[in-house]
């Protein structure tokens, strides 16, 4: 079992690598999704099968609830609100793709370094949790900085906010899975009002947008004479 | 024994193109052309003619036989039984550089591909050239940071020993370096084979072609070498990565051969499904992907250094 978290923890850390270097919206939105997914199962990899027995019913419900709000729930609402304002097309970033990829690949090998100094081995389940939600804290926050769109700020958000599951997770607090749902039902909240903004700012805008101004004036009549 | 394996290694090579052509047949809903077509095409090639351009010189003429030497020597080098190298050094004087000498004899056959392709004279093959060494310089960085990662998990330095030997309970403590390295592995093998997210081998359209556009002279034997040495190359980089993620494996050395086949046959039907799944990157994008297999190969060893 220790070798199948590890492994999901590394696709953990290859979705923060690609989300660096993505340039469509709604590939970025699903990475975050399979980010959900992999929090949800996160929990019951690093549970001790063996000697614990099946893990309680606080435990499944934590994982099914991560899975269906940050798996689905929230991506079905950001993909919803990028097809309503047709903003399908690249993102803006501040600093290139591949400028990107390589300072997260640095905050990755940064978070490697201080989760190896922390020496927090007592109550850890895994050696690889604390490095990737370091490492996935940095992505979050470095995505919220370099790009311009709202959408992709609310992905950086979204990351930012499993980088501290994948910790909460990591460190096997007791009831911290139960504080984990109450900062979910904040994000979740946050990600929604999110999404209407996004929405009705679009839509105010695109009242103003050039289809309704050639009904405005006597543009119509321009082209005739052509 | 071994001589068996690299010739049996020799004879299936065009197998595995077939094997990939008919996964992409499969998905796209074709019949396709057969297991064993590229069999028939060399046998067709090698009693053709061999016309060439009256204004190249020598160096056109001797290209593809070299390129194909270089990969023939490479095949050599290769591990087929996945035994580990004789232990005594004055047995093998030169087992240490055998890693680094397999994949520069592979970059001894792209370059005398290139410099046949650029005597030619002709702007797509100077254009196809210039990609593919643009291309492989990307991708080199990668390969021997994976060599250094090999070298630092199993604690051998010939190719044998990189490739043969580390214990089953390795993937229990060190699946995520092991994982990240095969996954930038594969990526280089797409890069390094010319398929599709890098470059796409059935193109018709000079200006979107790499490797094909470097051989558009070619013909004959000539052509029938540069096939046959690209299905090799295919063949031994698709073995690497097979040998790269298999533990020691406790068999005798034919069943060991026979799961190395295994996984090339695995990993042809991988790329094929890759091939129908995706479409071909466009150009600019390209360095950053190879940048990024970079990073997963220093990754995965610095996840090994650290834990």
């Amino acid at each position: 079992m220790i070798s199948a978290s590890e492994i999901l923890l590394t696709l953990f850390l290859l979705t923060n690598l690609l989300l660096a270097g993505t340039g469509r919206l709604p590939p970025a939105i699903r990475l975050v999704a399979a980010q959900g997914w992999f929090i949800g199962l996160l929990p019951l990899l690093l549970w001790n099968w063996s000697d614990a027995g099946a893990p309680g019913l606080r435990i499944w419900t934590v994982a099914v609830v991560n899975a269906l709000v940050k798996g689905l729930a929230l991506p079905a609402l950001l993909l919803y609100a990028v097809r309503k304002v047709h903003a399908k097309r690249e993102m803006e970033p501040l600093v290139s793709f591949r400028v990107s990829q390589l300072l997260v690949f640095l905050i990755v090998a940064a978070s490697f370094a201080v989760g190896k100094l922390l020496h927090v081995n007592e109550a850890i389940a895994s050696e690889l949790a604390i490095p990737v939600a370091f490492a996935t804290m940095g992505t979050g926050l470095f995505l919220i900085c370099s790009r311009r769109k709202a959408v992709t700020q609310v992905l950086g958000f979204l990351v930012f906010e499993n980088g501290i599951s994948v910790f909460g997770a990591g460190i096997l607090l007791e009831y911290g899975l139960v504080v984990e749902l109450g900062i979910l039902l904040d994000v979740f909240v946050l990600v929604f009002v999110l999404g209407i903004a996004i929405y009705q700012i679009n839509r105010t805008f695109a009242s103003l947008d050039t289809d309704k101004m050639n009904r405005l004036g006597d543009i119509h009549l321009l082209h005739h004479h052509h | 024994m071994n001589i068996a394996y690299f010739l049996l290694a020799l004879l299936l090579a065009p197998f595995f193109l077939g094997l990939v052509n008919q996964t992409k047949a499969f998905f796209a809903g074709r019949r396709g052309p057969g297991l064993f077509r590229l069999y028939f095409d060399l046998a067709k090639l090698l009693r053709k003619s061999c016309p060439r351009a009256a204004t190249s010189t020598w160096l056109f003429d001797l290209a593809p036989s070299i390129a194909l030497a270089a990969t023939l020597l490479a095949a050599l080098v290769f591990p087929w039984s996945l035994e580990a190298g004789p232990t005594d050094a004055a047995h093998a004087p030169l087992a240490a550089l055998s890693s680094v000498v397999f994949f520069y004899l592979l970059g001894t056959g792209r370059f005398f591909t290139v410099l046949g392709a650029l005597d030619t004279g002709s702007a797509f093959e100077g254009m196809g050239a210039s990609r593919e060494v643009q291309f492989s310089a990307l991708v080199e960085p990668a390969i021997f940071v994976l060599l250094g990662f090999l070298v630092l998990l199993t604690g051998g330095d010939s190719l044998a020993d990189l490739l043969a030997g580390y214990q089953t309970g390795i993937w229990a403590h060190h699946a995520a370096p092991l994982l990240l390295a095969g996954l930038a592995f594969f990526a280089i093998l797409l890069s390094e084979c010319c398929r599709v997210p890098f470059d796409d081998p059935e193109t018709h359209l000079e200006l979107t072609m790499i490797h094909e556009a470097m051989i558009l002279d070619n013909a004959g034997p000539d052509l029938a070498f540069i096939h046959y040495g690209a299905a090799l190359k295919f063949e031994l980089l698709a073995a690497f990565l097979v040998a790269m993620l298999l533990p020691a494996l406790p068999f005798a050395s034919a069943l060991r051969f026979a799961l190395l086949m295994g996984g090339v046959g695995a990993t042809a039907v991988a790329v094929g499904i890759v091939e129908s799944t995706l479409a071909r990157m466009r150009f600019l994008k390209t360095p950053q992907v190879l940048l990024a297999t970079l990073l997963l190969t220093t990754l995965g060893a610095l996840l090994f250094v650290l834990f």
